[in-house]
C-alpha cells in the first residue's frame, strides 16, 4: 500500500529547495492560475460563512441585510444541541479507541515481525482508500448477525475502524524516522519493554500521536458514510444536517456549518503548533 | 530460566500486537467474509435467508441498469480525477518550483490541505446553494443582466456532481503530487534547460515522468472516493447523477434486498481494490526501473 | 586476570547472508579490545549480540561467567554508547544519564547524584540541564559515555564512538576515552573501521573479514608480525610481493635479498612484505649486501617524513624516509634518480596468504 503511505506522509513533509527568478509575463500568468485554485477551494467556504447572515431565509444574490438570528435560533434548537452533544461523544470515544489500537498496530508494523504481517498491514490501511459505505454495510450485516441493537455505541466502533487507518499511517510515518537506536538505548540501561515505550517511544512519537488523534476526532466528527448504517435512534451532528438539508436549504445550515468551519480552523491551527517538531524541546 | 526470558519477550510482542490484530479481524475482516458469504443469499422476508446461489451476481450482470450505473459512477470518478489533476498539477508545480519562500510555500500547501478538516458535508452543500436554481449562481448571474430568469442547468446534473466531488477530493491529487515533485533534484530541470531543452520539452520528458508516481496515487485516490461517494449524488446530482453507491445503500434501505446490496457493495470492492493494486504495481514497476 | 566475556562459536546469519561465522573469543577483565575491519565485516552484529540486540543463530554469549545468549539488552549487565548516542532528545542531559538508575528503581534524589557524578567525570558537571540538541558533537559523546558507565556494567560496549566527530575532535577525544578507561577500570570492546583508532586504544585488535577473524593480537603483533596480507593491508601500508624462500636468500622482484634462516619453507612460492618505514633509501654506488636496484617514480612530503615511491622490476614500493633538516638538501632523492633500496632481513613478513598457495 505504498501510495496510501505516499499520501499521508505528504501531509507533513514540506521541504525547500532553491529556485530561480521569474519573467514578468510567465509570473501574471502563474498568479492567476494560483489564485483561481484558491479561489474555487475558499470562495464556497466563504459563501457558507457568509449567507449565516443573511436576514432573508433565500440564499440568493444579492444578500439582503445581515443578522444573528439564525445563530440565536441555533441555541434554541434542542435536536441539533442534542446531535453536537452526540458528535462530541462518538468523537471522543472513537479517537480513543482509534489510538489505543492504532498505536500498536503501527508499532507492530515497524517494530516487530511476525508472519502475517502483510496481510495485517493490507487490512490496517484498507479504509483508507476503501469507499465508507462499504465498512458501514459490512458492520451494519455484523452487528445484525450477532444482533447488536444500533446505537451510538455501534457507530464509535464503525468510526474507531474506519480511522484506524488514518492514525496508523500517521504514527507509522513518524516511527519510521525515530532512530531505533534510542528503544534499543533505553533497554541497555535497563528499561523495560513498558517503561521504553511509555518514557522513550512515546514521548518521541507525541506530535504525531496528538495530529492523528484531532484528525480523527475532525473526521469522525464529520463521518456520514459509516454512522448512516450504523446509527440507531440518536443522531450525530451531520446526520441531523443531512436530514435537514433534505427538507430544504435555510441560513441555519449555513450558521452550523461557519461554527463548524471556526472549529475547524482551531483544529488545524492547534494541529499545526502541536505536531510542529522542536527537536528536543518538546 | 532463559527460555522463560525468550518468552517473557514474545508475550510483551504478543501483548502489545493482540488488541490490533483483535480488532482487525473482528470488525474488518470478519464483517468482510460475511459480506461475501452474504451476498449469496437470498432476499426473503422479513430480511434474507441463508442459501448458496449466484442470482444477486446474475441480476447485477445481466440488468442493464446496474450495469448503466457502475460505467455512469466510473465515468465521473474518472473525470473528477482529471479535472482534480488538470487543478493539482500546476499548483503542486507552483508550489515546488515557483515558490522561492519556504514560508509562503508551507502556507500554500496548508491552504489546499486545510478543507479536507472541514466538514464534507458542508463543502458538498455550499455547492448545492451556489448552483441552486435560487442559488448564488443563478442570482449573481440575474442581477448582473446576463440572465433574465433563473436557469436550472447548473444544479442537479452530473456537471454539477463533478464540480462539487473535484472540490471535495482535490487535495488527494495535491498532496502525493507535491510529495512526487518534491523529490525531483531541481538539478535535474537545470540541467535539462542547460541542454538546451524548453520549458515545455523538459516538462514532459523530465518533470512528468518522475512525478509519475505521485500522479497515479493521487489519481487513484480520487478515483476510488469519488466512486464510492453517495452524498453529492443526493445533494446536487439529478435523476441521472446516481451513483453505485446510492443504489447500494438503497438496497439497505427502502428496496430492503440485502443480499443484493452486498454482491454490488462485493463489485465495488472488487473494482477498488483492483484500481490500487494495479496503481501498486505501476509504482513499484517504476521504482525497480529507477533503481 | 578474570575473563569476563567469552563468545562460544557463535554464528548470525540473516536469511541467506551470514554475518558472523563461528566466532570465538574471550575478553579479560579491564581489558580494552578493538573490533577492527571494514563495513559489512560483522564487527557491529558481533557487538550487537554481546550488547543482546540480536540473538545469535548458533553458539552462545556468555558475561561474568552467566549464559546471557537469549537474554534481553536489559537484563544484561553491559551497556553500549551508540554510533549515533542516542541521547534521549526530550530529556535533559542529566536526565538522560539518570535514566538507566531511574528505572531501575532508584531514587530520584539519588539518582541526580549519581548523574551528576558521572557527568563530573566526563567534564560535563555544568550541563547538567541542557537539552542534548545545544551540546557539541564532542559533549554528547561524552554524555553517552556518562550514561553508559553510571550503571556500573560490567563491559562497556562502543560502537563507532569517535565516527561522528570531526578529525581533530576524533583525535583529542581518543585520549579522553583512553583516560577514562583507566579511570574507570571497565572493560570496553569498541567497534571501529579506523586502524589507527585501533593501534592507539586497544590492549588487544580483533581483525575481522567476512564474519571471520582474521587476526587476535596486540597492536603491535599485529602490525609487526600480520598473519595475512589482508590484515597487513588493513593495518597501516604494506609493501607486497611474491617470492621463494632457499636458505638465507629470498628470490623476489627479479633480485636476490637476505632472511633470517627458517623465515619460511624453502622453495615455495609466497607472499612477502614489509612496512614502508623499514627500508632505507641508499645511494646507487654505495656497496651493500642484498639490495635492490630501484628508480624513484613519486615522493609525497609529509612534513617530517616523505613517502617515496619507486620502482623496482615493475613492482611498486613505497619507502617511508624521516627527513632531519629541510626539505631541500635533506638528502631526499629526484624523482627519476636510480638508487637502491635496503630491506632490514629481521623486518621482512611471510604472510600466509590464499594468493601464494
Amino acid at each position: 500500500m505504498t501510495l496510501l503511505e505516499t499520501t499521508s506522509a505528504a501531509v507533513i513533509s514540506t521541504q525547500s529547495v532553491s529556485r530561480k527568478p521569474r519573467r514578468w509575463g510567465t509570473r501574471l500568468g502563474w498568479s492567476v492560475t494560483i489564485g483561481a485554485i484558491l479561489a474555487f477551494l475558499y470562495v464556497p467556504i466563504a459563501v457558507l460563512v457568509l449567507f449565516s447572515f443573511n436576514t432573508s431565509r433565500s440564499l440568493s444574490w444579492p444578500m439582503e441585510g445581515l443578522t444573528l438570528d439564525w445563530y440565536r435560533k441555533l441555541a434554541g434548537n434542542e435536536q441539533l444541541i442534542e446531535a453536537v452533544g452526540n458528535s462530541f461523544y462518538v468523537a471522543t470515544c472513537s479517537t480513543i479507541l482509534t489510538l489505543v489500537i492504532g498505536v500498536p498496530a503501527a508499532l507492530a508494523l515497524d517494530r516487530l515481525s511476525f508472519s502475517g504481517k502483510g496481510a495485517f498491514r493490507k487490512l490496517v490501511l484498507l479504509p483508507i482508500a476503501l469507499p465508507g459505505i462499504i465498512t458501514g454495510i459490512s458492520m451494519l450485516i455484523l452487528f445484525r448477525m450477532v444482533g447488536f441493537t444500533l446505537s451510538l455505541e455501534t457507530v464509535i466502533i464503525g468510526h474507531a475502524t474506519a480511522l484506524l487507518a488514518v492514525v496508523v499511517t500517521q504514527v507509522y510515518a513518524r516511527l519510521q524516522r525515530l532512530p531505533r537506536s534510542y528503544e534499543e538505548a533505553s533497554a541497555d540501561l535497563g528499561a523495560s519493554g513498558l517503561q521504553t515505550f511509555f518514557f522513550v517511544t512515546l514521548p518521541n512519537i507525541r506530535s504525531a500521536v496528538i495530529g492523528a488523534g484531532l484528525l480523527s476526532f475532525t473526521l469522525s466528527f464529520d463521518e456520514i458514510p459509516v454512522t448512516f448504517f450504523l446509527t440507531g435512534r440518536d443522531n450525530t451532528l451531520p446526520m441531523y444536517i443531512w436530514s435537514t438539508m433534505r427538507r430544504g436549504l435555510t441560513p441555519e445550515i449555513n450558521a452550523v456549518g461557519a461554527l463548524i468551519v471556526a472549529f475547524s480552523a482551531v483544529l488545524i491551527v492547534l494541529s499545526v503548533i502541536l505536531m510542529r517538531d522542536k527537536p528536543g524541546a518538546r | 530460566m532463559t527460555a522463560g526470558v525468550v518468552k517473557r519477550a514474545r508475550l510483551r510482542q504478543f501483548l502489545v500486537l493482540s488488541p490490533p490484530l483483535l480488532w482487525t479481524v473482528l470488525f474488518m475482516f470478519v464483517p468482510y467474509a460475511i459480506l461475501v458469504v452474504y451476498s449469496f443469499w437470498r432476499a426473503q422476508f422479513p430480511l434474507a435467508v441463508p442459501d448458496f446461489q449466484f442470482g444477486n451476481y446474475i441480476e447485477i450482470f445481466t440488468d442493464p441498469q446496474y450495469l448503466n450505473v457502475l460505467l455512469r459512477t466510473a465515468k465521473i470518478a474518472g473525470l473528477v480525477s482529471l479535472l482534480s489533476l488538470l487543478l493539482a498539477f500546476p499548483y503542486a508545480y507552483f508550489l515546488v518550483f515557483k515558490v522561492r519562500k519556504p514560508g509562503l510555500r508551507l502556507t500554500l500547501y496548508m491552504a489546499v490541505v486545510a478543507p479536507l478538516w472541514v466538514s464534507y458535508l458542508l463543502r458538498a452543500y455550499t455547492w448545492k446553494t451556489i448552483l441552486g436554481t435560487e442559488g448564488l449562481l443563478n442570482s449573481f448571474l440575474m442581477s448582473t443582466g446576463i440572465l433574465s430568469e433563473p436557469s436550472s442547468v447548473f444544479l442537479y446534473n452530473q456537471t454539477a456532481m463533478i464540480i462539487t466531488l473535484t472540490y471535495v477530493f482535490i487535495p488527494f491529487m495535491v498532496m502525493p503530487i507535491y510529495a512526487a515533485l518534491e523529490k525531483i533534484p531541481p538539478s535535474l530541470i537545470e540541467a535539462s534547460g542547460d541542454l538546451g531543452e524548453g520549458a515545455l520539452a523538459t516538462l514532459a520528458k523530465i518533470t512528468i515522468p518522475l512525478a509519475m508516481p505521485g500522479i497515479v496515487a493521487g489519481f487513484t485516490m480520487t478515483f476510488c472516493l469519488s466512486f464510492g461517494d453517495f452524498i453529492s449524488p443526493i445533494l446536487v446530482g439529478g435523476p441521472d447523477g446516481l451513483m453505485i453507491a446510492n443504489v447500494i445503500a438503497a438496497q439497505f434501505g427502502a428496496a430492503l434486498n440485502w443480499p443484493l446490496g452486498s454482491a454490488l457493495a462485493l463489485v465495488m470492492l472488487v473494482i477498488v481494490l483492483g484500481i490500487i493494486t494495479a496503481s501498486d504495481r505501476f509504482e513499484r514497476l517504476g521504482q525497480a526501473r529507477l533503481s | 586476570m578474570t575473563e569476563i566475556v567469552a563468545l562460544k562459536n557463535i554464528s548470525k546469519h540473516f536469511g541467506t547472508v551470514i554475518g558472523v561465522d563461528n566466532v570465538s573469543l574471550t575478553v579479560e577483565q579491564g581489558e580494552f579490545v578493538t573490533l577492527l575491519g571494514p563495513s559489512g565485516c560483522g564487527k557491529s552484529t558481533l557487538l550487537r549480540m554481546i550488547g543482546g540486540f540480536e540473538e545469535p543463530t548458533q553458539g552462545g554469549v556468555v558475561i561474568s561467567g552467566k549464559d546471557v545468549t537469549h537474554l534481553p539488552p536489559n537484563k544484561r549487565p553491559v551497556n553500549i554508547v551508540f554510533q549515533d548516542y542516542a541521547l534521549f532528545p526530550h530529556m535533559s542531559v542529566g536526565k538522560n544519564v539518570g535514566y538507566g538508575l531511574r528505572v531501575g528503581g532508584m531514587r530520584r534524589t539519588e539518582v541526580a547524584e549519581r548523574a551528576s557524578d558521572a557527568l563530573e567525570l566526563v567534564g560535563l558537571a555544568d550541563r547538567f540541564d541542557a537539552k542534548p540538541h545545544e551540546l557539541s558533537g564532542g559533549q554528547r559523546q561524552r554524555v553517552a559515555l556518562a550514561r553508559a558507565v553510571v550503571r556500573q556494567p560490567k563491559v562497556l560496549l562502543l560502537d563507532e564512538p569517535l565516527s561522528a566527530l570531526d578529525a581533530n575532535l576524533r583525535e583529542a577525544m581518543q585520549v579522553e576515552l583512553k583516560r577514562l578507561q583507566r579511570k574507570v577500570g571497565l572493560t570496553f570492546i569498541m567497534v571501529t573501521h579506523d586502524q589507527t583508532e585501533a593501534l592507539a586504544l586497544s590492549d588487544r585488535v580483533i581483525v575481522m573479514r567476512e564474519g571471520r577473524v582474521m587476526q587476535d593480537g596486540t597492536p603491535d603483533v599485529l602490525y609487526d608480525r600480520p598473519s595475512s596480507s589482508y590484515v597487513a593491508g588493513f593495518i597501516g601500508t604494506t609493501n607486497l610481493f611474491q617470492g621463494q624462500v632457499r636458505g638465507e636468500t629470498l628470490h623476489a622482484l627479479g633480485h636476490q635479498l637476505l632472511v633470517p634462516k627458517g623465515l619460511a619453507p624453502d622453495g615455495s612460492m609466497l607472499t612477502f612484505g614489509f612496512r614502508p618505514e623499514k627500508a632505507e633509501i641508499l645511494p646507487l654506488d654505495a656497496a651493500a649486501k642484498g639490495t635492490l636496484p630501484a628508480t624513484v617514480t613519486d615522493i609525497l612530503y609529509h612534513g617530517n617524513s616523505a613517502r617515496i615511491v619507486v620502482d623496482v622490476s615493475g613492482v611498486s614500493l613505497s619507502i617511508d624516509q624521516t627527513i632531519a633538516g629541510a626539505r631541500h638538501g635533506s638528502g631526499l632523492p629526484e624523482i627519476g634518480d636510480r638508487v637502491q633500496i635496503a630491506i632490514s632481513p629481521d623486518r621482512i613478513m611471510v604472510l600466509a596468504d590464499e594468493v601464494a598457495a
